[in-house]
């Protein structure tokens, strides 16, 4: 398995991180930006797990780190749904640029 | 590791964290459990209480000397205890602020708002006293989600519901860019341990590796930005300000802003500073210094222009807490050896005067139910005492001599031009922005003497509540007397790190 | 190419196809499904990194938990207009965001490029033992830490989701 470059794993990572920041930056429905961001999370925890594997000192801490990005995830995307939702019940559009109530 | 060596730690260095913890719960889970008539105005009394008491118990601990726990993921040493100093003082301020808020003459009060707040404060303390990458992100975390939920509180409010949306999901792409940084840290050095960081960081130099180090610094420095709001990731900052309720406002300006920059020196001083760029002559940090500097650059440049066109109080002074931000930078671009004791003693100075602004911000806003700032017309005529305070806390913001903000400002620029007179550029762009942020605290000021006529202005219909009268009491006492006589605070700062 | 070299390949590929298909799909439901196949290629790559204890939290936190959650959040705003990503964002922003997005990309590519750690086997026998040894001492006080926030973010959900009980009799 030792056959695989590390930096195989990186790019994979560093692709879908683009992904996710460009769908983050264009999409205009709500859903699909948080869907980005968690894409850009998991190309995170990618690097993580890579680096626990292949590195100077290789330990676990890297699996230890991903975990608990992943609770921080969940965490983050409930919270942004049910703010998502109670604006949702106000003022019924999900589209980001709708949203412009507050003076530019 | 058994329970024996678990328990050999100093875990009472701990101890505000956990007064803060256990009322937090407590409170919540009377929350649940109290009928919902009961009346919920001592849980922010309540709260107050706590938070002092975790102020003493951190006074109390200040000899203790430097304790570590558990390979650094908790460190207690002066660098943590000045800052939490801040970060305690400017919560209670807040949560003083709190008790009586009022918009279009709801009552505010929620209890959900005050162990928020005591949340997003428990983060920034780990923030401030964690020597582990791991500690130090979900610290920042738990700040951050505690800051969505308090702006979107306001639940039936459309504005603070937009507000809260567009954080949220800045917040989250910024700490999604954070944590791609940090991964590689992790990568390059195989430790999350900040001080085991530093070492195996140091002999990186001249290596091929080095230019990824220089990736994450980016990466790094991009999430950072965007929390302590400045250019060109300062764009949540007017939107969120407007549309949260003034207290939380607050705590964003001040406790949120003090957390980024308590992270960014922790960070920026602890991985960068050893590493040597790849021709291996300079640390990492004194080659990316520029980036910094034109951060900070752009950030007062901005800041100050837009807040000028500004016509709604609370948009003004986010922008002015955005030029603020910029301010607070220079002594990093600069990297003076005066860093950590300018920048503390600033957020100290902005920590009291901002809070007391938006006090009274707060107090003229729901008795107009208008925050444009024509709602500040005649102020002295109809409300002296508010009038004279809000003066002291923009002439302070302002930076005019006598207050502690002329003290904090002109300590940046001396010890910035004493380490190198290259620093003249930064410190010629901060003088013109704080020109420029005359004429916006002037215009507040004019508002308030000069204008109005006598006939027209009607009398405040409320009474000040006690609450607000306290936290302005206190602002405005400690800007004078810091301006006056700055070794107070300074004095107690030295002899922690002595 | 080695075997485990062609499945890492086929790993990689279903992984960014799955991010491919959320950015240029158009209904919002079949964006979130397809991210459904990038967090199990995640997963497997996760395997075959030795990470299976992180690799069934995947599966169970991104592709159980997370996706549903969005699909609820789909449902509970649905509005037929809407639930489809049409082209109104102008392409000249598309375009620029495109670039720098790349541009970001091939640069952290050539940084990371002469990366050539060498795997090692971590740890030999029982994994999940492993991490939850080390989770619960050494990383104890982010773990708790973690709790208060997933408790907040608990509190915070109930508290702007719910409706008033006002609002609920009228």
């Amino acid at each position: 398995m030792s056959s695989i470059p590390a930096s195989s794993f990186l790019l994979l990572a560093i692709i879908l991180f683009c992904i996710g920041l460009y769908g983050a930056l264009t999409k205009r429905n709500t859903v699909v930006v948080l869907i980005s961001i968690e894409l850009m999370l998991n190309a995170a925890n990618i690097n993580l797990v890579t680096f626990s594997k292949y590195g100077l000192t290789p330990n676990l801490t890297g699996h230890i780190f991903s975990l608990f990005v992943m609770a921080v995830a969940a965490a983050e995307a409930a919270v942004a749904l049910a703010i998502l939702i109670a604006l949702y019940r106000n003022k019924p559009t999900i589209l980001i640029d709708e949203m412009d109530d507050l003076k530019h | 590791m058994d329970l024996q060596t678990l328990l050999s730690f100093h875990w009472d260095t701990m101890m505000p964290e956990f007064i803060i913890l256990i009322s937090a719960t407590v409170l919540s889970l009377i929350d649940l459990f109290i009928g919902r008539s009961f009346s919920r105005k001592f849980f922010g009394w309540a709260s107050f209480i706590a938070v002092v008491a975790a102020l003493v118990s951190l006074i109390s601990l200040s000899d203790h000397g430097v304790t570590t726990i558990l390979n650094n993921s908790y460190v207690f040493d002066s660098f943590s205890i000045v800052f939490k100093a801040i970060l305690l003082i400017g919560t209670a301020l807040v949560i003083l602020m709190a008790i009586s808020d009022k918009f279009e003459n709801i009552e505010e009060v929620k209890s959900e708002y005050f162990y928020l707040l005591m949340t997003g404060l428990l983060g920034a303390m780990f923030m401030s006293s964690s020597g582990d990458l791991i500690t130090l992100f979900i610290g920042l975390e738990l700040l951050s989600i505690s800051s969505y939920i308090l702006v979107a509180i306001r639940k039936e409010n459309s504005k603070s519901n937009e507000a809260a949306m567009k954080y949220i999901i800045n917040g989250s792409i910024a700490s999604a860019i954070l944590l791609f940084g940090l991964s590689y840290i992790y990568g390059l050095t195989g430790s999350t341990d900040l001080a085991a960081v530093q070492q195996i960081v140091s002999t990186l130099s001249g290596t091929e590796l080095s230019g990824l180090l220089g990736l994450s610094f980016l990466f790094i420095i991009v999430g950072f930005t965007f929390k302590i709001a400045a250019a060109p990731f300062h764009m949540w900052a007017p939107d969120v300000y407007q549309g949260a309720s003034t207290p939380v406002a607050a705590f964003l300006s001040v406790v949120s802003k003090s957390a980024g920059f308590i992270i960014i020196i922790r960070v920026l001083l602890n991985i960068y500073a050893g590493a040597y760029s790849p021709d291996g002559q300079l640390p990492l940090l004194i080659n990316m210094q520029n980036y910094i500097f034109t951060i900070s650059a752009i950030t007062i440049i901005l800041g100050n222009a837009v807040a000028l066109m500004q016509t709604n109080i609370k948009r003004m002074f986010a922008y002015s807490s955005v030029a603020h931000a910029g301010y607070i930078l220079v002594p990093l671009a600069a990297v003076s050896p005066l860093l950590f004791e300018n920048i503390w003693f600033y957020l100290l100075a902005y920590t009291v005067t901002n809070i007391g602004a938006f006090a009274v911000i707060q107090y003229v806003v729901s008795d107009e139910n208008n925050e444009n700032i024509e709602a500040f017309r005649g102020l002295y005529k109809r409300k002296r005492s508010m009038a004279i305070a809000l003066l002291f806390f923009l002439i302070s913001l302002a930076g005019i001599p006598g207050t502690v903000g002329f003290i904090a400002k002109l300590q940046i620029i001396a010890s910035a031009l004493a380490n190198n007179p290259i620093n003249i550029t930064i410190v010629v762009i901060m003088i013109l922005g704080t020109l420029v942020s005359y004429f916006y605290y002037f215009r507040v000021i004019a508002e308030m003497f000069f204008k109005g006529d006598r006939l027209e202005l009607q009398p405040p219909k409320n009474e000040i509540p006690f609450n607000l009268i306290v936290v302005i009491g206190v602002c405005v006492a400690a800007t004078i007397v810091l301006g006056l006589m700055p070794n107070l605070a300074l004095d107690n700062f030295y002899k922690l790190f002595s | 190419m080695s075997s485990s070299g062609i499945v890492f390949s086929i790993i990689a590929i279903c992984a960014i196809l799955g991010g491919l298909m959320m950015i240029t799909l158009k209904k919002v439901m079949h964006m979130t499904v397809a991210m459904i196949l990038t967090y199990f290629s995640i997963a497997a790559l996760y395997v075959l990194l030795t990470a299976e204890f992180v690799a069934v939290a995947q599966v169970l936190v991104y592709s159980g938990g997370i996706t549903i959650l969005m699909v609820f959040g789909i449902m509970l705003t649905y509005h037929k207009a809407e639930n489809r990503d049409e082209e109104k964002v102008s392409s000249f922003r598309k375009l620029i965001t495109f670039l720098s997005v790349a541009t970001l990309g091939i640069v952290s590519y050539f940084l990371v490029a002469p990366v050539d750690f060498v795997a090692e086997e971590i740890f030999v026998g029982d994994h999940t033992k492993a991490i939850g040894e080390i989770l619960y001492t050494n990383y104890i006080i982010p773990f708790e830490l973690v709790s208060i926030l997933l408790l907040v973010a608990l509190i915070g959900a109930v508290l702007l989701a719910k409706k008033d009980k006002e609002e609920a009799n009228e």
